[in-house]
Formats: structure tokens, C-alpha cells, sequence
């Protein structure tokens, strides 16, 4: 299990792809996997950016990763405002310009089930897939 | 994060030609060049994806601002783009608006 601190900035961002890229490297993901594990990772640490957290507000995201052999496991904990990705219905429709929750969108159709709880006053998304995503 | 973008203009064809990781530290220089070109009258506006390895919803939300800001007369292609990328812009709904191909036809 690797659990690494970032903060919540664009250099957070710029750490976390490394982080995600040489664990998909070192646990040896194909690059269709390391691929979604990257977009996974980055669509809800840059939810967190976006919606969450003051960029250099001095807040941290905990990011860990963790490969149970057949099934990666990736949480995210930050301590922004309560939310819970979830619970979020489907995407508006991009051309017609309305972008909002396309990212975790994206997540929850290629992966599947997004985990959520409150704990401690931080939010708590976990996610889990398969090292060979179903067709 | 690599990234890069450049311009070419042939006649009527504007094409955006884009290298490396297009995600959401990258987006708002891709937005840049996006705003600018959709302002000029062209008939096709070319994505060159050939040499792009990632895209996120950022990368998306550029391709949708583009497909607003230049109109429904504007014909918005992807090329080439990987396959991984093709499926985010098929389940964002993003395949209406734009056409995605491997070369120009």
C-alpha cells in the first residue's frame, strides 16, 4: 500500500500523475489499465480542485493505492466540504455546453461503483477495479 | 506535464495538432488556441490526435467550448485519436457533435 499527501494545487496534480504512473509501472498495469487508473485518480483529486479545496490553502489530499493482486484499490481522502460523488445523476450534455460532473461521470461509467463515506470530518472516495476491465 | 499545440491553416482548414497529455493543468493552453481559431470563418476545424497519449473531462470540456464557440457550419474532426480516448468522447456523447477519423478524407 503507498499513501502519498499532496496539496491541493496544480502542483499536487502534476505529483499525483507521477505517483499514479510509476505505480501502474511497478505494479505492472497494462497501459489501457494505467490509463484508467490515471483518469480515475486525476477526475477526482481535480473535482477536489475545482469544487473542494482553496488551491494553497495549505489543505492536503491523501491519495492511496493499494494492489491487492487482482484488484486495485485507490482512496482518496480529502477535507473539503461534505460530498459525496456517488449520488451524482447522469452528465448534462456537453455540446450543449454544460460540462458539469462529466469527470466522475466518466468514472462510475468505466468502472462502475464509486465509494463514498464521512469520516472524521474528511471525505472518503474509494474506488476498485479489476486489473483486466470487462468488456 | 508534456504538452504541446500547434497550428496549421490550409484554405478553409484549420488544423490543431496536439502532442502529449491534454488533461487539466494542460487544458486551459489548448482552450487558448481554441478560443482564437473559432473566432476565424473556417469550413473544418482538424484535431490531429495522432500524437496525444492522454485526455480527461478537461480535455473534453475544451473539445465542447470549441463545438459551441464555432457553430453549427463548422465541421469539427478528431484525428486518429487512441482508442482509450475514443471511448471517453463516446460516453461523454461528445461522438454527436464531432466526427472522429483516422485520416482526412
Amino acid at each position: 500500500m503507498r499513501a502519498l499527501d499532496l496539496p491541493a494545487s496544480t502542483e499536487g496534480m502534476l505529483e499525483l500523475v507521477r505517483h499514479v504512473l510509476e505505480f501502474a509501472e511497478q505494479t505492472g498495469l497494462s497501459a489501457q489499465q494505467s490509463y484508467l487508473l490515471r483518469l480515475t485518480a486525476e477526475e477526482i483529486v481535480g473535482n477536489i480542485l475545482e469544487h473542494g479545496c482553496v488551491e494553497d490553502a495549505g489543505e492536503n489530499i491523501t491519495v492511496i493505492l493499494e494492489d491487492r493482486t487482482d484488484r486495485i484499490r485507490l482512496v482518496v481522502i480529502d477535507s473539503s466540504a461534505a460530498f459525496d460523488p456517488s449520488e451524482l445523476g447522469p452528465p448534462p450534455a456537453l455540446e450543449r455546453g454544460q460540462s458539469g460532473g462529466v469527470g466522475l461521470f466518466l468514472i462510475r461509467s468505466l468502472i462502475g461503483e464509486i465509494g463514498y463515506r464521512r469520516r472524521a470530518g474528511r471525505n472518503e472516495t474509494t474506488v476498485m477495479f479489476d486489473r483486466e476491465r470487462p468488456d | 506535464m508534456n504538452f504541446e499545440v500547434y497550428l496549421e491553416i490550409r484554405g478553409r482548414t484549420t488544423t490543431v495538432h496536439l502532442s502529449g497529455d491534454l488533461d487539466i493543468t494542460t487544458a486551459p493552453m489548448l482552450r487558448s488556441v481554441l478560443d482564437r481559431v473559432t473566432q476565424e470563418e473556417r469550413d473544418r476545424l482538424v484535431l490531429d490526435m495522432h500524437e496525444l497519449n492522454y485526455m480527461s473531462s478537461a480535455g473534453l470540456r475544451c473539445l465542447a467550448v470549441a463545438h459551441q464557440q464555432a457553430g453549427s457550419d463548422v465541421r469539427i474532426i478528431l484525428l486518429g485519436p487512441k482508442p482509450e480516448i475514443v471511448d471517453i468522447i463516446r460516453l461523454a456523447g461528445l461522438d454527436q457533435a464531432v466526427t472522429i477519423a483516422e485520416r482526412l478524407t
